[in-house]
């Protein structure tokens, strides 16, 4: 009987939890089409370009690379990831990688580009995408210059899997003096970086990522290259496709509060 | 002296509460990464040690939670390899704490065996005092036999450097070339082999710190802007209900894959363990 009480207590807890998360998405869902059709009505959209050069000059810093890890049952177009790169650009961010844990629907910078975006393949796997021309007017940037960013796609395979393969190799160069000599060092520096050089080798050359956002109802890492995540801020949106030049914001406003004590 | 299995009286509506949680799905392995104790120690107008000291109480309390409410492992990083940037004093006044604190393990052993909490440190002992060597290992080969409650200490630890010890090993260990380095071998030979279901940090820092990177890809991450000294029983259990919330409605969790071992990658990680074990006994006998 006892038992039968507790047992309701927590199923009426949860239930009461996830009724207040129905109306928290529903809310979501109506500020969306309420922005929408105001922009339809009035006949003028939101300036996100203006307003982001605003943000941009009360962030005291952004990160080289953004890394977004989409959960696995996260529905995401691919309208709000190609507008997350162009954010990105926007705040002179260097490079973005999306790590798509799905298993269809993935993202593809070389067929979802926005408009006013050139993209140029690299590598495999990397892109450059250039903002070009101002065919709206209100793209202009100083000087003429036009703005870029490094777009890179990672999968699952650039995780865990990529490590034991930087581990296979140096297994199978054992014998060579660079290999021995990292492996006699008592402070495991050298061995630390030829890891740490053959991972980055094989991830583009990308800088760590200072930031991470996950597009998932929960925060978790999906693995996402945990070499070269130590040390960054794990940030969560929840917003699926409902996700907002101000979303972004916020999460960019958090990231330059934050301060980095590497352990001191 | 404080005991590391808090004697925490619970009043009627905490009793309630637990036995609420209880009848959902509880975590096998929580993480947590206690931050915040200098701040506390900062906002109380009290020594940095005082705070730290306020932080080991709460890990106590914390693991009596998690005996009540019934989670099987709990994984503390306790101070990071990136913790000996700190000014010496501090660097030693903890040293000192941990030492101390470990002493008050050993004489706890009764008690220990009793509720059948098992210690394990993760990390480089080689850079800790040797003083404070010694009573890890003896501390961690005497509660060896237990097995109700898992603690892992992660003391002197980054994953980085766990990593790159693994890799080390493994490479040493592959004389022929024989066995194939893959993610499953790697995982198996690291220090800490369990995944926690849970990862808890405090203070509202959203990092990881480079603490189980490898281990936490498929746990639930819940961050909370509370110091690790304020911790109470109700964020502990908000932390809980995050987690039973999710997995009531995700239905891929764990999506870590086991896949066996080879013969001979078997044969690589049952020697590993056996250095492992042996350094620890060489290490309990220097005192």
């Amino acid at each position: 009987m006892v038992n039968f009480v507790y047992s309701t207590l927590w199923r009426l807890c949860i239930l009461f939890i996830e009724i207040v998360q129905v109306f928290h998405r529903l809310l979501i869902h109506i500020k969306y089409i309420y922005r929408k059709s105001y922009d339809l009505l009035t006949g003028k959209s939101f300036n996100e370009v203006k307003y982001l050069e605003g943000c941009r000059k009360e962030w005291q810093k952004v990160p080289k690379h953004l890394l977004v890890v989409i959960g696995k049952e996260e529905t995401l177009s691919s309208k709000v990831l190609s507008n997350l790169a162009v954010y990105a650009l926007l705040s002179n961010i260097e490079c973005i990688s999306f790590y798509d844990t799905r298993r269809t629907s993935r993202f593809e910078p070389a067929k979802h580009i926005p408009k006013f975006i050139e993209s140029r393949q690299l590598r495999s796997g990397l892109f450059l995408w250039t903002m070009v021309g101002e065919k709206n007017g209100c793209l202009k940037y100083k000087n003429g210059m036009d703005r870029s960013i490094e777009v890179s796609v990672l999968t699952e395979n650039d995780s865990k899997p990529l490590i034991a393969e930087v581990c296979n190799e140096l297994s199978e160069s054992r014998d060579t003096p660079a290999v021995q000599e990292a492996l006699k060092d008592p402070t495991k520096a050298k061995l630390t970086e030829l890891m740490d050089n053959a991972i980055r080798k094989k991830l583009h050359n990308l800088p760590y990522p200072e930031l991470v956002v996950i597009f998932n109802n929960y925060l978790c890492t999906f693995g996402a290259l945990p070499w070269s995540t130590s040390f960054s801020e794990f940030h969560n949106i929840r917003k699926g496709n409902y996700t907002t030049v101000q979303d972004y914001t916020d999460v960019m406003y958090r990231y330059a509060r934050c301060q980095q004590r590497f352990g001191k | 002296m404080t005991s590391w299995i808090s004697e925490y009286k619970y009043s009627w509506l905490e009793k309630i509460a637990i036995n609420v949680i209880k009848c959902g799905n509880i975590p096998n392995h929580i993480a947590i990464i206690m931050d915040g104790n200098r701040r506390f120690a900062r906002s109380n107008n009290i020594e940095k040690i005082d705070g730290h000291t306020k932080g080991f109480d709460k890990l106590a309390e914390c693991l009596k939670w998690s005996l009540d409410i019934g989670i099987k492992e709990v994984t503390a990083f306790a101070f990071s390899i990136e913790n000996f940037k700190r000014s010496d004093k501090e660097i030693e006044d903890l040293m000192t704490l941990a030492t101390y604190k470990f002493e008050e393990f050993l004489q706890e052993n009764d008690k220990l065996k009793e509720n059948g909490v098992r210690l394990r440190v993760i990390g480089d002992l080689s850079l800790l005092p040797p003083k404070l060597q010694v009573v890890v290992s003896k501390a961690v080969l005497e509660t060896e036999e237990n097995d109700k409650l898992f603690l892992n200490i992660a003391f002197a630890y980054t994953f980085r450097n766990e990593l790159i010890s693994t890799v080390q090993k493994i490479i040493e260990n592959n004389d022929s070339h024989t066995c194939e380095i893959n993610e499953e071998l790697i995982g198996s030979c690291l220090q800490l082999q369990s995944t926690p279901d849970l990862l808890l940090r405090t203070s509202g820092e959203n990092r990881l710190s480079d603490f189980l990177m490898w281990q936490l890809s498929s746990s639930t991450l819940y961050f909370t802007n509370i110091l690790w000294p304020q911790v109470n029983i109700w964020n502990f259990l908000a932390g809980i209900l995050h987690y039973q919330l999710i997995t009531s409605n995700s239905s891929d969790m764990r999506p870590n894959l086991k896949v066996p071992l080879s013969q001979n990658s078997q044969h690589m990680l049952a020697t590993i363990n056996a250095a492992k074990k042996k350094d620890l006994i060489l290490m309990s006998q220097n005192g």
